[in-house]
């Protein structure tokens, strides 16, 4: 019973929280994640998370919405000769959301705390600094280590820079609760795993964002988020539709559908190191095998882009148009390839055995995490039985998938042989968001610089492509040795990228129209309120109907089941 | 256990017989059954159900029906089998425990009240989780943890047919316990031991399709809950799909249950001693 009254109370609440606001320039937000305090050592994922702690901090640069970064707290920067001195002249007219200037004293602070209190995504990459130093109230020189071609992109865009009076004693970031930045959202209210509410900083350097409040309430399960968003409970959600419910929400009247690239890779993960996938000639047999337009049919109903064989996304400044042209799908060839390389069938029962002559079963593991990767998995043990290659899905619990192919574990050797023949896997958007990633992805040193190689790949002429990209300060020169990359990886196919999801969003445009679509990572980030028209006064009565028919059920649900237990306990008594 | 009021009329039980009977024969013959195999890909993802395609298609195009009837097989499959392996354990159990009385009773009755008195469907969740999907992992999860009850029914029976003249009779001219037990005390616990393996069964499949529901069965096989699984994922519950996607699968195990549930009854009326002082 009890559970019952805490399900009316709960559905209650929540029809109350998101009913239709009267206050203009209000606008509701479905977030499909908690993301906790929202200071630089507290927030929890990449996505919602860290596009939700920029809109309470600023960045010393800024990723457009081209997907390139400008200038934002900076006003002015120039690189010495040699590549390794950089001087920035920040912006004199920012304030913090406390009242305190914004000076250079706050920049290098931020850089020494990151060095000094380890985390994940910001402490790696300030490691490239030497010195960093105060010229003046609004001036830092940066010296590095060696010359970066990826500074400017990371740290410089991606570290939000925190206050120094209000950080400087703190020794325990993770517990923390500093939520003042630069940014044009303060913080005002945060109830754990129900809601937060922003309000405007009207002392934004960049003028008032466009919204004077937002209301976002934590909604977990995607039924639920997207049934509030078609019921006009939110004007707008976190997460990128299923492709499935485009149709849908494209239908809806007050509703528009956006969508661009996403650079979140989906690959067919083939381990290099065993046999028979250290065969190049094997690898490029599946490749071949593999029908990509039809993944991107079924799988994403058409909201996805073909994956290129050089891996780069066909969207992206550095990609390298003439791999386009050749075959990528063409199962003919994948069959002569084979038979070349000697698996026949001998035993004549439609699939190949080793050369030898031993039955032949190849393991493909899928996480059960993830429906589009397991459906992905059938179908390319479709794929390759129609050559004639006989492949099991194995399908685990994403933890368990990753300690099996060694990925993920903090003191995990990455130089160690991997456990797996194939397995379905993808990379998230930030691995491709400029060519030095590639590194990471392809390089031959697996224990220090290729930490995200998992087909544990070596190629010593793409290693040195690779090496030239990251010390090459020159943009053109930079995206040309890219597209010599790309070339090389077309051509080992260390494994099969299969494709590209695109980002589609949907919102009610009469409530906010003024979403900005960053290049490569969607819609919910802090541009999308920097230069739009206001959100108009939220809809009257009828965008409330949805959650209040929901409410109604549930009353009628419960009184069900209290008169059925009522019922029951007279029964029992009787007897 | 509450005493039931009345016999329930064996109409019911054959009514519970008939459904399992069809379900039987769909089972068998699901192949030629079926519009489709189920694993082919035969149209377009998401269609609505048409004349070609009766209950449309699912999320990467194969037919719902065809899934629907070779779901059948899987279901009751691992009902079946998780039951055996419930049954088998139960019976040892019980055999034993009412056999033998005294400190060997004591200990293994505390062991039933323990897994009695463990909630079933977390711990079977945590179980399957830790052990991983697969076949074989769902029916040693559910046959580990559902024994308890049918070794408790049938320890009550054992120790009835203890005192008969014919298992004394047995013990005196020096029967050794094995051979007492299979020779003399198994054929009377025979018909309660179907009883409550009907009913296991019917337990079995229902935790069948609540684990592949949650993503925690075998997500490749082809079963009730598997689907019901995907089509929650698919969004199956926003755009009306889930009138010829949920809606079906639902259905079966209801019907399913309920076969099972009809005749275990009847049977458990029948030969429970407890039960049958009733009539």
């Amino acid at each position: 019973m009890w559970k019952v009254h805490r399900w009316l109370a709960a559905s209650i609440l929540l029809a109350l929280l998101v009913s239709p606001a009267t206050a203009s320039g209000r606008l509701r937000v479905g977030l499909h994640a908690d993301e906790s305090t929202l200071t630089p050592y507290s927030y929890v994922t990449g996505d919602p998370g860290y596009n939700l702690l920029l809109f309470v901090y600023d960045t010393l640069f800024q990723i457009n919405a081209d997907g390139v970064p400008e200038p934002w707290l900076v006003e002015a920067w120039a690189w010495s000769e040699d590549g390794r001195q950089l001087t920035l002249d920040l912006r004199a007219d920012v304030i913090w959301h406390d009242g305190e200037p914004f000076t250079a004293a706050d920049v290098v602070f931020t850089f020494d705390y990151v060095r000094r209190y380890a985390h994940t995504r910001w402490t790696g990459p300030a490691q490239a600094i030497e010195r960093i130093e105060e010229a003046g109230r609004h001036r830092v020189v940066i010296t590095l280590r060696d010359p970066s071609a990826g500074f400017i992109y990371q740290p410089l865009a991606d570290q939000p820079i925190m206050p120094k009076h209000l950080w400087k004693d703190v020794t325990d970031p993770r517990t923390f609760d500093g939520r003042i930045g630069t940014g044009p959202f303060r913080l005002v209210e945060y109830v754990p795993d129900q809601y937060y509410r922003f309000e405007a900083n009207r002392q934004y350097f960049r003028g008032p964002p466009a919204a004077e409040e937002l209301v976002m309430p934590i909604i977990k399960d995607s039924t639920a988020l997207f049934t509030a968003l078609k019921a006009g409970e939110v004007d707008a959600v976190s997460r990128t539709l299923t492709p499935e419910l485009v149709g849908e929400f494209s239908a809806l009247p007050r509703m528009r559908v956006v969508s661009g690239p996403l650079t979140v890779t989906y690959l067919l993960c083939l381990n290099n190191q065993v046999t028979p996938f250290d065969d190049r000639d094997f690898r490029r047999a599946v490749a071949l095998a593999v029908d990509r337009r039809d993944m991107v049919d079924t799988l994403f109903l058409g909201h996805a882009r073909l994956g290129s064989p050089g891996w780069v996304h066909p969207d992206l400044p550095w990609y390298h148009e003439e791999l386009d042209r050749e075959p990528a799908f063409d199962p003919d060839l994948a069959r002569q390839l084979l038979d070349r390389l000697g698996y026949l069938d001998v035993d004549n029962d439609g699939l190949r055995e080793w050369p030898d002559g031993r039955g032949m079963t190849l393991a493909l593991l899928a996480s059960s995490h993830d429906p589009i990767r397991l459906r992905g998995a059938e179908l390319v043990a479709a794929y390759l039985k129609a050559v004639g290659l006989r492949v099991n899905v194995v399908v685990m619990e994403r933890a368990s998938l990753s300690a099996r192919i060694g990925w993920g574990e903090p003191d995990h050797d990455y130089s160690k042989p991997r456990n797996y023949e194939m397995v379905m896997w993808g990379w998230s958007a930030p691995v491709q968001s400029w060519p030095g990633r590639m590194l990471g992805v392809f390089h031959s040193d697996h224990r220090n610089v290729g930490t995200l190689n998992l087909q544990g790949s070596s190629d010593p002429l793409l290693d040195t492509v690779l090496e030239q990209i990251v010390t090459t300060a020159d943009l053109e020169r930079q995206f040309e040795l890219a597209r010599q990359a790309q070339r090389r990886i077309a051509d080992t196919i260390p494994f099969v990228t299969l494709l590209y999801p695109d980002g589609v969003y949907a919102f009610n445009a009469e409530a906010y129209d003024g979403w900005v679509f960053v290049k490569g990572q969607g819609i919910f980030n802090k541009l999308s309120f920097l230069g739009g028209s206001p959100p108009a006064p939220a809809a009257g009565p009828s965008s409330g109907t949805g959650g209040r028919v929901a409410v109604i059920a549930l009353l009628l649900l419960a009184v069900v089941a209290v008169g059925v237990a009522w019922r029951r306990r007279l029964a029992v008594s009787a007897r | 256990m509450l005493k039931r009021r009345r016999a329930r009329s064996p109409a019911l039980g054959l009514v519970g017989a008939g459904i399992l009977l069809a379900l039987g024969l769909v089972a068998l013959l699901a192949p030629w059954l079926s519009p489709y195999d189920p694993h082919h890909r035969a149209s377009r993802p998401f269609l609505p159900p048409s004349a070609g395609h009766p209950l449309g298609t699912n999320d990467i195009g194969q037919d719902i029906a065809s899934e629907l009837i070779h779901g059948t097989r899987v279901s009751l499959l691992i009902g079946v089998l998780a039951a055996a392996v419930a049954l088998s354990l139960g019976t040892l159990v019980g055999l034993v425990a009412g056999y033998y009385g005294g400190p060997v009773d004591v200990l293994l009755m505390r062991l039933v009240d323990v897994v009695l008195v463990v909630p079933f469907l977390p711990l079977v969740i945590l179980l399957a989780a830790y052990l991983g999907p697969g076949m074989w992992n769902t029916v040693l999860v559910i046959g580990g943890l559902a024994w308890a009850r049918p070794a408790r029914v049938i320890r009550s029976q054992v120790m009835s047919l203890r005192s008969r003249c014919y298992v004394v009779a047995s013990q005196a001219m020096g029967g050794r316990p094995a051979h007492v037990l299979s020779g003399h005390v198994l054929p009377g616990i025979m018909p309660l031991a179907l009883a409550q393996f009907v009913l296991a069964a019917s337990h079995g499949i229902l935790v069948e399709a609540s684990l592949s529901f949650l993503g925690l069965g075998d997500p490749v096989r082809k079963s009730w809950g598997s689907m019901l699984h995907y089509a929650q994922l698919r969004g199956a519950f926003l755009t009306g799909a889930w009138r010829w996607w949920v809606l079906p699968a639902g259905l079966m195990i209801t019907l399913t249950t309920l076969g099972f549930t009809l005749v275990g009854y009847w049977l458990e009326e029948r030969f429970d001693p407890r039960l049958r002082g009733g009539r």
